[in-house]
């Protein structure tokens, strides 16, 4: 573990990434002490400008503190991230699963299901999913989830195909271990961390979707979040640009924070793939 | 006999997709709290009885699920996508008008994307370690890792608004009507550029980190060192035995993008006012008219396969390893 | 008295800090004349590779010439401008390497790869080169050469890949051709048709040839004169009668010694009752590349037939694609069978479900090719063994003092339980995964090419361990294998197969002294060194 530390911290990529999401985190979790007031109440004048009215970043066009709203913004971003990366991984992980492991009839059947599900359009059936079942953060974690699983399937499948061929199963195989045990024990442990990197990459993946659908007017209007901002502010860019630029670089720094997270992952886990 | 067997499992598995995916449609239908026919009719709120009556009575919500599923797969088949009643227009005519700009966008940001991507990324790749392949890689990372449409705001704030070059949306000017069609091509194209290099900028990000890395793994590959111990020089390896086999994976790849860059394209659309398949989505979520997102939702499904389509046959160009098994 | 064409003088390649040595190289000195086959022999890690990479400067990045001179034509090819460099690679110097598939481009049309070598050097002009590279496809067997230059590599088999190969390094008449194992991963028929093809054309063009190997049979069969390696030493050199004759030091006498197939051949045994029965037994392996793609059918097994007695061991020999390692996994039920029945002291194997499968497994067991696949990576050493014992029910305590004593059996001390697979050489990790099959106290042992990736010297210490174990505790053995000498060392019986059917079957010692199969002659005249080997059992006899 602690081998794995070093090697991690010793990329750039992995101590920039981890001390951005660090700072991003640290805000999610402070945001109620820094700004105690709800963020969609007034605390100014309208089109404040960065700095004005003790407005560090300006305010909109109803006069909220854009840098409250960016606060609260990343507690959205951070939980729709994890929790649908984790509905993603709760059906992806079990599919593949089971379609590597088994072979056959159940295989084909998943991997044409996985196929279909990754031939559709799945920023567009994400709209169509959370318009019809109306938007909230649950329908938008479901939704996300529902919609990122396919690759995470895809990529568990040929993991556990490729290590359960491997002699070392089939010798587990012969030693009389149960196919559970070998399962759990043998197979996955050797299969898991492309997983793991591809589930680091799917978070930053799920805060862009979801910024992208509050955007699109369709995230839930209980909670602030940095793609409702943009979107709020974009017809109003030619007046103030900071009404949309702030929420972005925050969505752009969070999503950066991850992907080089997943990179400097990626390199300490598959030392080998990624030599260069 | 082989190939026309063969074109007929692609057919009849391209026919299954679609099905698939009508069939998703119907459960969606179906998985909304309140009345399927208010969602099939698109409406919410306001209702007119009379024709919630018609829509009952046409797609037989009366009469067992399987048979509804039946009628309703059915009239997809027909091409009957249903009716927006807000629109006061058939979903299908709706869609129809709209293909054609979305068409001409996505197609651009991919060809752009792709062939700028292997580029850059051949480039990085080349000159590992060094500082074109640091800012590439940089800007790569920075680009992957943007929202598209907050990438488009920006590039509207900079070249439209602050340095007022290109203008900032729609499809064409409004004094277009009184255009020659050399000077309409020119004006739709003035119009194409932010919104295709801000769908195409987010792509290439990715496909050059692809290239990038697949560059060098072939590098490493026996055959380059077979080309060295020949005698050719490194631009010869470079360009003979390394571009080709390290744009494989990319192209692959491109093509299972096809769907994401239509869900980019409704984003993109919906920033510039691109009067394509996008910006009626847009409209039609602002509205809550589910027929036409439904309708919507099927056919940008067909849109990707047929890109799927396409990049399957650029992958037979440049692999015969595909053609031979 | 000419010149000679290539001279390596105390050359010296350091490795980059954190590899297991400084030096892959550490003061190799010789000479290659024209008109002669100079064999360089050693076993991995021996630097035999690089010696011939640095040649070309075709080195690894990482890896430097840090002393010494390798002239060739008055030059020294270390620090040579890379242009210069270019000019001779291919034209005066071409070198043919190990991996026929992976050596050329998969993307591009063999004859194009032919083509090119040729006209990058600009000997000819571009309207004759075409002409020529038929011409060379010609020379070097490959059939239909007229059209055989359209084909892309994957199309080719392994052997006619090597020639194209050959066809490419040929292109430009080099004087010196560098060949590095060139025949390692070819079947032995074919790498019998690569040798004698290489020697041949040596002759006719008088040609000087440095040639990579690891096999001293295949020494043996071409070598003028050889040169004998290890960690990066030259142990030593001189013309391959006399070395091989009366080796003067120890290493190149163990060498030779522990080439397998040379001891007396195991008196087959008497008639005992049998405990592994095969009948009839099939399996066709299709596979689809792609959901629209026309199916491949491959015959893994045709009606194959066998016995092994109890306490006997069974050779099943084969060359790659012929379904002998499909075999050793049907047994064990890893792959299912087609049709055909598989009886194991008396009960019917394919019929067996759940714990009785399970317990048949506990019976027999097996032993893999890879030592680097067959222990999980992740797992310690110690655990990877008891989980077997205690999958039937052995407490903790029991099942590691059953692991110690199998790893003490097989030259491990017990302080390897406790550590990972990668710390363990191939060697050992084969020990290990034997400690791990016996453990469970087997009846039967399947070893499935279980010596073929190591070192000669190390697969004769492998082979003595499982002879001896057989002995000590009376196992049944069913050995798969690809190599006859290897066989030879261990069968009482051996079985013969091709493309899934078994073309003889017969004691070891009838095999080997009158084959019936047209086949089984082939292979027995393909293995390498045979002659020689035969005249040196013959001397030794006397």
């Amino acid at each position: 573990m602690q081998d794995f530390m070093r090697t991690f911290l010793r990329r750039p990529a992995g101590s920039v990434g981890l001390l951005l999401l660090a700072l991003v985190c640290l805000l999610a979790v402070l945001a109620p002490l820094l700004y105690p007031a709800s963020p969609w109440e007034m605390a100014g004048i309208p089109f404040s400008r960065p700095g004005e009215n003790g407005m560090l970043l300006g305010s909109d066009t109803l006069g909220r503190d854009v840098a409250s709203g960016i606060a609260h913004g990343a507690r959205v971003s951070i939980l729709i991230g994890l929790a649908s990366t984790l509905t993603a991984l709760c059906i992806g992980v079990p599919l593949g699963c089971i379609a590597g492991y088994a072979g056959g009839a159940v295989d084909s059947a998943i991997v044409r299901l996985t196929e279909i599900f990754q031939t559709i359009p799945s920023f567009v059936l994400a709209i169509l999913l959370v318009a019809i079942l109306t938007p909230s953060i649950g329908t938008i974690i479901l939704t996300i989830g529902l919609v990122s699983w396919p690759q995470l399937a895809r990529l568990t499948r040929a993991q556990v195909k490729t290590v359960s061929q491997r002699e070392f199963v089939q010798a587990a195989r012969c030693q009389g271990q149960s196919t559970p045990s070998i399962v759990l024990r043998h197979v996955l442990p050797n299969a898991v961390s492309p997983i793991i990197v591809a589930g680091s990459l799917t978070v930053a993946a799920a805060i862009l979707i979801e910024a992208a659908l509050s955007f699109m007017g369709l995230g839930d209007p209980n909670f602030m979040s940095w793609g409702y901002m943009v979107g709020a502010g974009r017809t109003v860019i030619r007046q103030a640009w900071w009404m949309s630029v702030f929420p972005g670089i925050a969505i752009l720094l969070t999503v950066v924070a991850i992907n080089l997270v997943g990179e400097a992952l990626n390199d300490t886990l598959n030392p080998r793939i990624s030599r260069a | 006999m082989p190939v026309i067997s063969r074109l007929f499992a692609k057919l009849a598995g391209i026919v299954f997709t679609i099905l698939v995916i009508a069939t998703i449609n119907f459960i969606l239908i179906h998985s909304t709290p309140g009345d399927p026919a208010l969602v099939i009719a698109g409406q919410s709120g306001a209702t007119d009885a009379k024709f919630i009556e018609q829509v009952r009575a046409q797609y037989g919500l009366n009469q067992p699920f399987v048979v509804q599923l039946g009628i309703y797969i059915g009239k997809i088949l027909q091409f009957d996508l249903g009716y927006s009643y807000r629109q006061q227009a058939a979903v299908s005519q709706l869609i129809l008008e709209r293909l054609g700009p979305t068409l001409l966008l996505t197609l651009s940001a991919f060809f752009l994307s792709l062939i700028g991507g292997v580029l850059f990324g051949a480039l990085a790749g080349q000159r590992q370690g060094k500082w074109s392949d640091l800012v590439i890689s940089l800007l790569s990372l920075l680009l992957y890792a943007t929202p598209v449409f907050w990438l488009g705001l920006m590039l509207v704030l900079i070249f439209s608004i602050q340095l007022e070059w290109l203008p900032a949306f729609g499809y064409a000017s409004i004094r277009a009507a009184s255009f020659s069609a050399l000077e309409y091509a020119l004006d739709v194209a003035r119009h194409l550029i932010l919104p295709v290099i801000t769908l195409a900028a987010i792509y290439m990000a990715v496909y050059t980190r692809l290239m990038r890395s697949s560059l060098i793994e072939v590098s490493h590959e026996d055959h380059v060192r077979t080309a060295r111990a020949k005698g050719l020089s490194e631009p010869q390896i470079l360009s003979r035995h390394m571009l080709r086999n390290a744009a494989v994976p990319v192209v692959t790849f491109a093509g299972m993008q096809a769907g994401a860059l239509i869900g980019g394209a409704v984003v993109v659309e919906t920033v510039f006012s691109w009067p394509g398949l996008g910006r009626l989505t847009y409209d039609a979520v602002t509205a809550r008219d589910y027929p036409i997102l439904l309708g919507l939702f099927l056919i940008m499904s067909i849109l990707v396969i047929a890109t799927n389509l396409l990049s399957d046959f650029l992958h037979r160009l440049i692999d015969p390893r595909i053609k031979g098994r | 008295m000419t010149a000679p064409l290539l001279v390596i003088e105390n050359l010296v390649l350091g490795l980059p800090q954190g590899a297991d040595r400084s030096r892959a190289v550490d003061g190799i000195s010789l000479k290659v004349d024209r008109n002669e086959i100079v064999c360089l022999v050693g076993e991995s890690g021996s630097g035999k590779s690089m010696t011939a990479h640095a040649i070309l400067g075709l080195l690894p990045s990482k890896v430097k010439a840090l002393q010494g001179e390798i002239r060739f034509g008055g030059r020294d090819l270390i620090g040579l401008a890379p242009r210069e460099m270019r000019a001779l690679r291919g034209s005066n110097i071409a070198m043919i390497f190990q991996e026929p598939l992976t050596a050329l481009n998969p993307l591009a049309k063999v004859g194009q790869q032919v083509a090119e070598a040729i006209s990058i050097h600009g000997r000819i002009s571009d309207r004759d080169v075409s002409a020529r590279v038929t011409e060379l496809f010609d020379q070097v067997g490959l059939p239909d050469p007229a059209s055989i230059g359209a084909a892309y590599p994957f199309q080719l088999s392994g052997g006619q890949r090597q020639r194209v190969m050959i066809a490419m390094a040929l292109a430009n008449d080099p004087q010196l051709l560098i060949a590095d194992e060139p025949t390692t991963a070819l079947d032995v028929t074919t790498q019998r048709q690569i040798l004698d093809l290489i020697v041949s054309l040596q002759k006719k063009r008088d040609m000087g040839v440095l040639f990579i190997t690891h096999d001293i049979g295949v020494v043996a069969d071409i070598a003028d004169r050889v040169v004998v390696l290890r960690h990066g030493k030259v142990v030593e050199q001189g013309a391959a009668a006399a070395v091989l004759d009366s080796p003067q030091t120890d290493y190149t006498r163990d060498l030779l010694d522990a080439v397998p197939g040379r001891g007396t051949i195991r008196p087959a045994g008497n008639e005992r009752e049998a405990l592994l029965e095969i009948k009839d037994l099939r399996k066709v392996f299709t596979s689809r590349q792609s959901f629209f793609a026309e199916p491949r059918r491959v015959v893994a097994a045709d009606g194959v037939d066998l016995v092994l007695k109890r306490g006997d061991t069974l050779a099943v020999v084969g060359e790659s694609g012929s379904g002998k390692s499909t075999l050793a996994r049907m047994v064990l039920r890893l792959i299912e069978p087609d049709g055909g029945a598989i009886r194991f002291d008396g009960a019917a194997v394919r019929a067996m479900k759940g714990e009785t499968l399970r317990q048949f497994r506990r019976k027999v067991q097996i032993v893999f090719q890879d030592p680097y696949a067959s222990l999980d990576p992740r797992l310690k050493i110690g655990e990877s063994i008891v989980r077997g014992p205690m999958a039937f029910g052995a407490s903790r305590a029991e099942a590691v003092a059953i692991a110690t004593r199998w790893l003490g059996k097989v030259g491990l001390g017990a302080h390897a339980l406790n550590r990972f697979p990668h710390e363990f050489s191939g060697g050992q990790r084969q020990r290990i995964c034997i400690a791990r099959a016996l453990a469970l106290d087997p009846v039967c042992l399947i070893a499935d090419e279980a010596v073929s990736a190591l070192d000669v010297s190390v697969q004769a210490q492998v082979l003595k361990l499982l002879s001896d174990l057989k002995a000590e505790i009376g196992l049944s053995m069913l050995f798969i294998t690809h190599d006859l000498r290897v066989a030879r060392e261990i069968a009482d019986r051996i079985v013969v197969m091709q493309n899934g059917r078994i073309v003889e079957q017969a004691p070891t010692a009838e095999l080997f002294d009158a084959p019936r199969a047209d086949y089984t002659q082939r292979l027995l005249n393909a293995v390498p060194g045979r002659d020689f080997f035969a005249r040196r059992a013959l001397a030794d006899a006397v």
